[in-house]
């Protein structure tokens, strides 16, 4: 399984229903991983309120300009979103409510590192 | 003991400075400076003050109190428009370099302070220059917040204005629509007023596609900056503002409907549309503290 389709196939069955809104389920994606960069960056490079400003805050709009446009290729290609969508859309209802969970979990600890960081 | 003209302090009573705020402010008429005088303690002297002209020195204690004391021995703990009304004004006292450094908590006071006349600003050698009145957060915020009247949050930096353009530019390029193909026989660039993107003779791309993707990353890219600012701040209730705001913007860019409110909604904020908003909770919050009441904004007018 890989969990990163995973996610996107999550995402969409949410953010997608009508099928036009490929750029919200791939966006959010992306911001979610984008905030826990954004939380390990912080803590790696020990950011501070000062020293943001110098250096910092540039690299780290690169790196999630980066991120987003790699989704955009990576999403936004027709064909292996079909593929993504009819992978996982066979899943068992076991597996339906154990990823159900997982994602809402990473969700929820993703906001939440926002806090507690 | 309030004047409004100088002063935000809701209760009129505020003596103390934030907590675990120290420096001090010299007799002489210049605020400290490690690389200056003889260290004592957490506080220096940029230059040797005149103790037998002007004994009287200011400064915050580790409890977040100002204190009056003079080099014969007394001291007392006073508002911090005492300090400004005493020392500051009288002395047309514009600049001041605090000391601290990047490991202790005397850091929020690094760096050159001055003021225009109308507002107090920081440049700390790292950031850029930041109008610090009434908005920014942080111990020096609370306490030019007394400084004087007016004034905003942080200046919006270039990355903020640059956000913004994005912001308009797609939202520009959603409102014109069309396509957009390169022509090869011609070397020329032609626009199209239909999204059509099955043209036999050009490859064409989605103006309003584009734009939008735009405007959605450069609003979620804001977002994150949001974030980070949140998760670096003393997260005063402020900060829970903008963090809110940001999240919001972001949680509406995320749906198609409601898209372009998320993007305008950055917009807004980045530009500073919301400043008063998160100074109000500020103060707000100051209040709160010292007297245990919250302010609800008005209702229908009635306060």
């Amino acid at each position: 399984m890989n969990i990163y389709y995973y996610l996107y196939y999550k995402l969409s069955r949410v953010l997608n229903r009508k099928g036009k809104n490929e750029m919200g389920v791939f966006s959010a994606q992306s911001f979610l991983i984008y905030i826990n960069i954004i939380i390990i960056y912080i803590k790696i490079f020990h950011v501070t309120k000062e020293n943001f400003n110098s250096g910092y805050k540039t690299i780290l709009i690169i790196i999630g300009a980066i991120l987003f446009i790699t989704n955009s290729f990576l999403f936004l290609n027709k064909k292996r979103c079909k593929r993504i969508m009819n992978r996982y859309k066979n899943e068992s209802l076991k597996s339906k409510r154990i990823g159900n969970v997982l994602v809402i979990l990473y969700i929820v600890l993703t906001l939440a590192s926002i806090f507690v960081a | 003991m309030n004047n409004p003209l100088k002063y935000t302090d809701p209760t009129g009573y505020q003596t103390a400075a934030a907590p675990g705020a120290v420096s001090w402010l010299g007799g002489g008429g210049g605020w400290g400076e490690s690389s200056g005088w003889g260290n004592v303690g957490p506080h220096w002297s940029h230059y040797m003050p005149n103790v037998f002209s002007d004994p009287t020195y200011y400064y915050y204690d580790s409890q977040g109190y100002y204190h009056k004391g003079t080099y014969f021995g007394g001291d007392e703990i006073v508002s911090f428009n005492q300090v400004m009304d005493e020392y500051i004004l009288p002395n047309a006292i514009t600049t001041m370099v605090f000391s601290g450094s990047d490991n202790n908590h005397y850091q929020y006071f690094r760096g050159l302070f001055f003021s225009d006349g109308q507002r107090w600003y920081v440049e700390d050698g790292l950031n850029a220059l930041t109008a610090i009145i009434n908005g920014a957060k942080g111990n020096h915020a609370f306490r030019n917040a007394n400084c004087s009247a007016g004034g905003g949050k942080s200046i919006p930096s270039s990355i903020s204005w640059a956000n913004n353009g994005a912001s308009i530019a797609a939202y520009g390029a959603t409102v014109v629509g069309g396509s957009v193909g390169f022509v090869k026989s011609a070397a020329t660039l032609r626009w199209y007023a239909n999204a059509w993107r099955g043209n036999p003779y050009v490859e064409t791309l989605d103006i309003a596609r584009i734009g939008k993707g735009l405007g959605i990353s450069t609003s979620l890219l804001g977002a994150g900056i949001g974030i980070v600012n949140f998760v670096l701040s003393d997260k005063s209730w402020g900060d829970y503002g903008q963090l809110g705001v940001s999240l919001l913007s972001a949680g509406l860019t995320l749906d198609g409907i409601t898209a372009p409110a998320g993007i305008g909604l950055g917009i807004v904020d980045a530009a500073g549309g919301f400043n008063s908003f998160y100074n109000a909770l500020d103060i707000d919050q100051q209040l709160y503290k010292n007297t245990g009441i919250i302010m609800l904004p008005p209702v229908n007018g009635i306060p």
